[in-house]
């Protein structure tokens, strides 16, 4: 019972932890547009924690710059399993207009698992609701493989 | 001791005013202030269960501990704090009742309030972040702002109660104001009560008085390495805590309110919980931004100790 | 005042919050806001001009030979498109379209990507017989299922009525002489009229290829044959219409 109990407060409480790989900042705002009362993500029990150690939710924005390539899979060792990857904008799935740079490694997907990705340049903020959702649906079903 | 003595104290540990009441309240506190809050910015904001809900999470969560940590400290310091937190939960009295009572168990609730705090510090100051390392300076600096206005505040009730004699027994406390009324309604203690209203928030950790948690700036602070279970009592010490002082000051100024009714009574102890939350936590969040930790500590040895020193004067001299 | 927000704050507290009920009640993107591309295949004439236009790269094409032609598929990979709309506003045929759908979010990258495709017809020739050859059998004009062949032997004339065929080949196989073929058609291109033209070089800006040099001084108008890919851009755009399509020596 306990087991099932904790399973579906994964998808409840999920926790958001933003990296920004060198993104214009526009996709930064939106994520942050979503705990707006207007849009309001605290209702699902989304909130933004400061650590990738209280983190559930991994959000990568921008198009991972050769600088940040380091910091990030060590950001994402850092979060304890199960943990979910959502990619936010075109940037870490593509490059964007920025791919083929000297100084860009995107897609992100070379150095992580990518669980769901949220396309739009950048996504409504309604769009970065229903990604998240999903995420936390996703989260539920890992934490369920894992006590199997 | 026969069996069912040793059942009922392991009934009154473990169920009514120890563990369960405690948790229980605790969250459902701590789920009403995030609800409120998200009602006053005009939001729809999480359940009331959500507490629980994160609670339940971080238990199915990994626990890492880092490689610079002593683990056996790590992983033990959110354990003495909640134990502290469960044996305060038997001092303070449920409806003019508690597990423990005796002479002087003001002071011991006194000395079981820092525990939570030190071993917060010391859980921090092992896990080996420097992020970690701010964030327990700044607890030190937060612990020393309010523990003075808290014990002149105590001071002034014991003063009130017991005369010259100075009585600080929670218990006498409470029947004291069964017979002459209230303290909330005696004006000499309406500054030592506003001055306890303000104490709470930097006791509890919050908003704008969470200057060693800010997770906006130094990552939750002490709490930055922890993940999983340990991180999961970390959150329940704080909702605990809630219940704790909010608890103790209905039992300062709101104490002997009798009924007869032995439900009836919890259930008032619980809504002034709540209000207390409302006034002393939620609202101060609402409409404040984070203090700096300078602004703090000088806020507290002014303002708030001014507020329990001008009560404490008062009850001196007669009033 | 210490807590300019105190008021508002409560009087929040007794008031309907403004929130959206977002999952539960769908909401309409505001006009004009550019999200899932549409792709028509159907009006594209496969110009390449929003693979040119396009700042991120997003757009890719894959041309196969098929039965029948040449099967043309246009990706718009969503996963690098900026949203900008540039394409929209260069597709000349409104193939392209920036829908408002703006739920954008997959689990798998390929959800991602809007295709589309069309099969080019191969044009084939006009039936045409070689009377030299020709020994008037007839055989031809009775495997025709259309009945679109006649052959008098007396006249020795062979005609074919083009509305009727419908260029099925039996013909051509039953033929005993092998003196029955499609004509190869004349390669088409642009043909430059010459009188009325302005040399206002709208068609080389048009020019999705780059094919057509203009040069205003010297009154002279050329084109790529390589490099044409007979889009009909600089026919339409041309503001004097001296230009057209048709075959060319």
């Amino acid at each position: 019972m306990l087991k099932n109990a904790i399973a579906k407060s994964m998808s409840r409480s999920p926790w958001i932890y933003h990296v920004n790989t060198g993104s214009c900042n526009g996709c930064d705002i939106e994520l942050v547009a979503v705990l707006t009362p207007r849009y309001d993500a605290e209702r699902f029990g989304f909130k933004l924690s400061g650590t990738p150690r209280h983190a559930d939710i991994v959000v990568i924005s921008g198009p991972v710059t050769t600088q940040s390539k380091d910091r990030l899979v060590r950001t994402l060792a850092q979060v304890p399993e199960p943990k979910v990857v959502v990619t936010l904008g075109s940037c870490p799935q593509s490059g964007n207009v920025f791919k083929g740079s000297y100084s860009v490694e995107a897609p992100v997907e070379k150095f992580v698992h990518v669980d769901v990705a949220i396309a739009g340049c950048t996504p409504k903020p309604e769009a970065v609701i229903a990604g998240l959702y999903k995420a936390a649906e996703i989260l539920q079903k890992k934490r369920e493989a894992m006590t199997k | 001791m026969d069996i069912t003595g040793a059942l009922y104290i392991l009934f009154k540990i473990l169920i009514f005013p120890g563990l369960l009441f405690a948790v229980v309240i605790g969250l459902f506190l701590a789920g009403l202030d995030r609800k409120l809050l998200a009602r006053m910015q005009k939001r729809v904001g999480p359940p009331l269960r959500q507490p629980l809900f994160d609670f339940l999470k971080l238990l199915g969560k990994e626990t890492i501990v880092p490689h610079a940590a002593n683990k056996t400290v790590y992983l033990a310091a959110p354990v003495v704090g909640f134990t502290a937190l469960i044996v305060l939960a038997l001092f303070i009295p449920v409806f003019g009742y508690s597990t423990f009572s005796g002479n002087g168990d003001l002071i011991v609730i006194l000395y079981l309030l820092t525990i939570p705090a030190v071993a917060l510090i010391v859980g921090g100051s092992s896990s080996g972040s420097p992020y970690a390392g701010i964030g327990i300076s700044r607890e030190m600096v937060t612990m020393m702002s309010y523990e003075l206005p808290l014990v002149v505040v105590l001071l002034t009730v014991a003063r009130k109660v017991g005369g010259s004699a100075l009585c600080f027994s929670l218990g006498d406390i409470v029947s004291w104001q069964a017979e002459n009324g209230c303290l909330a309604f005696h004006p000499a203690m309406i500054p030592a009560l506003l001055a306890m209203l303000l104490v709470i928030p930097a006791e509890v950790g919050t908003q704008p008085f969470d200057v060693a948690e800010a997770e906006t700036e130094i990552c939750e602070g002490p709490l930055i390495e922890y993940s999983g279970a340990p991180l999961a009592v970390f959150k329940l010490n704080t909702a605990v805590k809630m219940f704790i002082m909010t608890a103790l000051f209905a039992n300062l100024f709101f104490g002997g309110i009798e009924t007869g009714y032995v439900a009836l009574d919890a259930v008032i102890m619980v809504a002034i919980c709540a209000l207390v939350t409302f006034f002393s936590m939620t609202l101060i969040h609402a409409v404040t931004a984070r203090l700096k930790i300078e602004h703090l500590f000088k806020f507290y040895w002014t303002v708030v100790a001014g507020l329990a020193a001008l009560s404490l004067i008062l009850v001196w001299v007669g009033l | 005042m210490m807590f300019p927000f105190i008021r508002e704050a409560l009087s929040n507290l007794f008031s309907k919050p403004s929130t959206e009920a977002f999952p539960a009640a769908p909401v309409q993107a505001k006009p004009r806001y550019r999200g899932r591309i549409s792709y028509d295949p159907e009006k594209c004439i496969n110009c390449g001009m929003c693979k040119k236009v396009c700042s991120p790269g997003a757009i890719t094409t894959e041309i196969e030979e098929v039965e029948g032609g040449q099967k043309i598929t246009y990706h718009f990979d969503l996963t690098s498109c900026t949203f900008c709309g540039t394409c929209e506003d260069f597709c000349d045929e409104k193939a392209i379209k920036l829908t408002d759908d703006y739920l954008m979010v997959a689990e798998d990258k390929k959800d991602l990507i809007v295709s589309g495709s069309k099969i080019k017809p191969v044009v084939k020739g006009k039936l045409a017989c070689n009377t030299d050859s020709c020994i008037f059998c007839g055989l031809c004009a009775k495997n025709c299922p259309e009945g679109a062949i006649t052959v008098d032997r007396a006249t020795k004339s062979w005609t074919v009525d083009h509305e009727k065929c419908i260029q099925c080949g039996k013909c051509i196989s039953k033929c005993p002489k092998k003196v029955l073929a499609f004509e190869e058609p004349a390669p088409q291109g642009v043909i430059f009229g010459g009188e009325g033209c302005v040399y206002c070089g709208i068609c080389a800006k048009k020019c999705p290829e780059e094919a057509i040099t203009v040069d205003r001084a010297t009154k002279s108008w050329s084109i790529d044959r390589d490099k044409c890919i007979q889009c009909g851009k600089c026919v339409s755009s041309c503001p004097k219409k001296v230009l057209s399509m048709g075959p060319i020596e």
